[in-house]
């Protein structure tokens, strides 16, 4: 199917899109909680695919591990995307990585029980914070995976998580009265 | 790693609260189907945008005397070497 793809058959491609898409929409849904963004990232991952079906049909690399790095560092892309408009706008420091400025509903107008008030706060983590912490409490990968999967070392991993711990205590217990 | 073992099952149920959406795959492929089709429109505009003003260029310009089928040609191929 990839090697039809890579030759440009388009229908090939749309069976694999198809086949493929579901797994990275919900990594996407599930880091941004929003489906608009969620929708964004899954095409950008299967137009690169697409742009390079070609070259993989030669390297016959396994999809699904190429694909899931690639969703998992374009979410990391969107959400400081995000946060660089933001800084634009409102002014801030450039050398604070950007929290994704985008909470839901729910979250913007207080959270009322345990569950929404956790999601609200893993919303204003980093979006390295809190890619680490998805892959590693979530999907359950080792410090070592998720670092191969997001491209930097398992100590950075190790950092990234305390530190996104530490601030979904202050934002959680914070709120507790 | 582990001085999260309170908070994970919370972390993991707010990572859950959101469902996967059936209709996602369909709407990709919409999606990237339009995206390829205007990938292709919009070299065969600037084909036509180059042809018309290498004719534009030919009629009303010095080089009035030249054939308008060499215009077009030389402003496509204008074209592609600037892209090139």
């Amino acid at each position: 199917m990839l090697s039809k793809a890579g030759q440009g058959d388009e229908r090939a491609f749309n069976t694999l899109v198809l086949r493929h898409s579901s797994f990275v929409h919900t990594i996407a849904l599930r880091f941004t909680q929003n489906a608009a963004d969620a929708d964004e990232i899954t095409q950008s991952v299967f137009w690169t695919l697409w742009r390079h079906a070609a070259r993989w049909s030669r390297e016959r690399a396994r999809l699904r591990t190429w694909l899931y790095r690639v969703t998992v560092n374009r979410c990391i892309d969107h959400g400081r995307g995000k946060g660089r408009w933001r800084r634009l706008f409102r002014g801030g420091s450039p050398d604070v990585e950007p929290a994704d400025p985008a909470p839901t509903a729910e979250a913007r107008h207080g959270a009322k029980d345990d569950l929404s008030r956790v999601q609200a706060a893993l919303l204003t983590l980093a979006p390295r914070q809190r890619m680490a912490l998805f892959l590693v409490a979530y999907e359950g990968l080792s410090g070592a995976d998720a670092a191969e999967a997001m491209g930097t070392s398992p100590g950075a991993v190790e950092q990234l998580l305390a530190r996104a711990r530490k601030r979904l205590r202050e934002l959680t217990e914070g709120e507790t009265t | 790693m582990n001085d999260g073992d309170q908070t994970d099952p919370k972390i993991k149920a707010a990572f859950d609260a959101v469902h996967p959406d059936p209709d996602a795959p369909a709407r990709t492929v919409a999606a990237l189907v339009r995206r390829r089709s205007k990938d292709l429109l919009v070299p065969a505009w600037w084909t036509a945008g180059a042809g018309l003003a290498g004719f534009a260029l030919a009629y009303f310009g010095q080089g009035a005397e030249m054939e308008a089928t060499s215009a077009i040609a030389d402003g496509t191929a204008l074209l592609f070497g600037g892209l090139q």
